[in-house]
């Protein structure tokens, strides 16, 4: 299974107090969705993101009881695994992400420290592009670690779910055509 | 407390002793006052302007750093270049040739830069590390360069490699949505999911300690301080080498 994984968008800078759908905020795919997305297209995320058309993450507590989003719950981190892998392996090769040996003392500082964070991200999608999967399994395994859409022009049919921009709605279509396709 | 460099310690050390002289033996002539005024203000004056207060001792350098290339020449030493630079000697000549036109690396001084290899291996061989082993003076140990070229090559690099950003984090053209989308449905099983073709995970950047500004904000739900790291990936990694 490869695991080298490209990233095509990141954001940092924000510090690790802050919670992950916090810090989403902060992403291409939240500041101009129009950019990484087109008609129904859409993100996995997990349980941490709140749900909108664009970001559909797996259930919370008492909503992951029900035995349909289990089951959605289930395939969807099946999918989802690899996310860790490439984790693992950005993290597994570029070790200065595991301490990272930065003085923040000074507004500038957190700058440079987001510095080598984004140098590593190039570097990873650069070494995956050339060396491809192995490398990156061999990584994370020894540390264990556009177009413009428009509706009118003939583009793909948009469902009404995502007009109305409602992410619970768009989700619960996603698990009844699961249900649908078991049965 | 703050760690004073030697040249900030000798003026004050130079102060108290002015004031003590002053108190315990006041000069009772002008003119003596006067000379010796001249006198402190000198010391004081040459203090400050000197460069190098301490003289310069020479370091011993014995870099190994070099061994790289003895191990990149053999094929079945490549694994050993591998764990030290963190990329197989043929990506390590082609990051070489991107980023070896930069104008960072290009200087009107009399004295040339080190070659741009060894600026980008010192680099590499720092990111590759963490802890104790990423310290800059066990890095210069190591290259046998000195603590500062350290800094330097590491800045330059990055610079370099911070130009080519746009080259290679990217959204996807149509055709290798399409490509990802395709994975997508024959993974799930669920032609309806095909358009979520992206994922999104967080994930903290632990600091090697904590900050000392707004140290607190950097405290995580895992203990320790770090930034928070947002990506954004491709589930399969169909992306043709187009550059």
């Amino acid at each position: 299974m490869p695991s080298n994984l490209r990233i095509v968008d990141y954001s940092h800078g924000m510090t690790a107090s802050a919670h992950d759908s916090l810090a989403f905020t902060g992403t291409c795919a939240s500041k101009y969705p129009e950019f990484l997305f087109d008609g129904n297209e859409f993100a996995w995320a997990d349980s941490a993101y709140s749900c909108t058309v664009r970001m559909i993450p797996i259930h919370k507590r008492p909503a992951a009881h029900h035995p349909d989003n289990a089951h959605f719950d289930k395939c969807v981190s099946h999918l989802r695994v690899r996310s860790e892998h490439c984790i693992g392996s950005l993290k597994g090769r570029w070790q200065c992400l595991r301490g990272l040996r930065v003085h923040i003392n000074s507004k500038h500082e957190h700058v440079t420290a987001c510095r080598w964070i984004s140098i590593c991200i190039i570097l990873h999608n650069m070494l995956v592009e050339w060396e491809g999967d192995k490398w990156s399994d061999f990584w994370r395994l020894k540390y264990h670690m556009e177009e413009e859409f428009d509706p009118a022009a003939g583009g793909p049919q948009v469902l009404p779910s995502v007009m109305i921009n409602d992410g619970e709605a768009r989700r619960k279509e996603l698990v009844d055509e699961l249900v649908r396709l078991a049965n | 407390m703050a760690r004073l460099s030697f040249r900030r310690k000798a003026i004050r050390f130079y102060l108290l002793h002015m004031l003590l002289r002053h108190m315990f033996i006041p000069s009772r002539d002008f003119d003596v006052f006067c000379r010796q005024n001249q006198l402190d203000y000198n010391m004081l004056h040459y203090i400050i302007t000197t460069r190098y207060l301490r003289g310069r001792e020479k370091i011993p350098k014995a870099g190994n750093l070099h061994l790289a290339w003895s191990y990149a020449e053999d094929k079945h030493k490549h694994a050993r270049f591998v764990t030290m630079l963190r990329l197989t000697p043929a990506s390590f000549q082609k990051l070489l040739h991107c980023i070896e036109g930069h104008p960072i690396f290009q200087t009107n001084s009399h004295r040339p830069q080190a070659a741009v290899e060894i600026q980008l291996s010192v680099a590499l061989y720092r990111m590759g590390r963490y802890g104790n082993g990423a310290s800059v003076e066990d890095i210069a140990r190591i290259a046998g360069i000195s603590e500062g070229s350290v800094e330097k090559y590491t800045e330059r690099c990055q610079i370099a490699i911070m130009s080519l950003h746009d080259q290679y984090v990217r959204a996807l053209t149509v055709e290798e949505k399409e490509v990802e989308k395709r994975w997508i449905e024959r993974e799930s099983r669920c032609p309806g999911w095909r358009d979520g073709y992206l994922m999104y995970d967080g994930t903290p950047v632990d600091l090697f300690q904590r900050p000392g500004l707004n140290g607190d904000a950097y405290y995580h739900r895992k203990c320790r301080y770090g930034i928070n790291l947002q990506v954004c990936y491709l589930f399969f990694p169909s992306f043709p080498s187009s550059k």
